[in-house]
């Protein structure tokens, strides 16, 4: 299996766990895709946004002397969205619906990020 | 007197943080990351460059945008509002004026405040930059010079040319 679809395994496994979970992004640093789930939505504009709300978290932490960020999150009246770093390279993106678990998704995401991790610090995921 | 807001806006590695480092009285907030595959830079702009200056007497808050394409939405939020655009052009990129049209089409449309440009990165090439430019942004543009973002003084000017013909 390649890592690219060792990853997808893991997106999938959160969708599984989390019902609630619509889709899923791991976006690299500066704004790539590098997998993804969504069907309706465009994902290279997604992670292209997830890079640039990375951005501004890290930055609004160290200008607070907040230390490292854990998630960023956006609650909208309809979807929430979830940022959690993955690593040097990675940020993994959750979409989720309106009755989103607020709690379940965060022990899902950190379950997983680790993980993600790993596999994006193989040199074979840098051309995705 | 009441600050302005200049936004430095142009394609990727044209010299916009630079610009913001060159001008900024402390060190201005960045939000550079790694590039995953480097090629003619290690670290790029995600979201937006923030220093403050005093130019001409003026308190100026300056906001500096991503450079490519896919980065397309933060220009449109930076230029919201904004006094005065700083365009800088590289004239050392073989599609440097191509990828400029691109990414001002849109912002053309929405703003009318005034634009000056910078040709940057002219030690690296001596390409006919300046005619290809005041083709396309001739009409709109108060000033267009050769500068060096690395240094102060040039940067100074273009600035002060866009408040003091605003």
């Amino acid at each position: 299996m390649s890592t690219v679809e060792q990853i997808d395994s893991i997106l999938q496994n959160i969708e599984n766990e989390v019902p609630s979970v619509e889709g899923a992004v791991i976006a690299s640093r500066d704004g790539f895709v590098i997998t993804h789930t969504l069907t309706g939505e465009d994902a290279e504009e997604i992670a292209a946004m997830v890079a640039t709300t990375t951005g501004v978290s890290e930055r609004m932490a160290a200008t607070l002397s907040a230390g490292e960020v854990e998630e960023t999150s956006i609650s909208a009246a309809e979807r929430s969205v979830f940022l959690y770093r993955a690593g040097e390279e990675g940020v993994l993106a959750l979409i989720a619906g309106e009755d989103a678990n607020v709690g379940m998704i965060n022990l899902q995401a950190r379950r997983s990020t680790d993980k993600i991790e790993s596999l994006l610090a193989d040199p074979s995921t840098a051309a995705a | 007197m009441s600050k302005l807001k200049i936004v430095v806006t142009g394609p990727v590695c044209a010299g916009k943080t630079t610009f913001i480092h060159s001008l900024a009285e402390s060190p201005p907030a960045t939000t550079e990351q790694r590039v995953r595959n480097p090629s003619d830079k290690s670290k790029t702009t995600v979201a937006l460059d923030f220093g403050r200056a005093t130019i001409g007497g003026h308190p100026v808050n300056l906001f500096g945008t991503p450079g490519q394409a896919r980065f397309h939405y933060m220009r449109e939020i930076l230029v919201d509002g904004t006094d005065g655009l700083v365009l800088l052009v590289p004239s050392d990129q073989e599609d440097g004026i191509e990828k400029t049209r691109k990414l001002m089409a849109p912002l053309m449309a929405k703003m009318d405040s005034p634009l000056v440009v910078g040709i940057t990165r002219t030690e690296l090439a001596q390409s006919p930059i300046r005619e290809k430019i005041r083709d396309s942004f001739g009409s709109r543009a108060l000033q267009i010079e050769r500068i060096d973002a690395r240094k102060e003084d040039h940067c100074r000017c273009l600035v002060t040319a866009l408040i003091n013909r605003r």
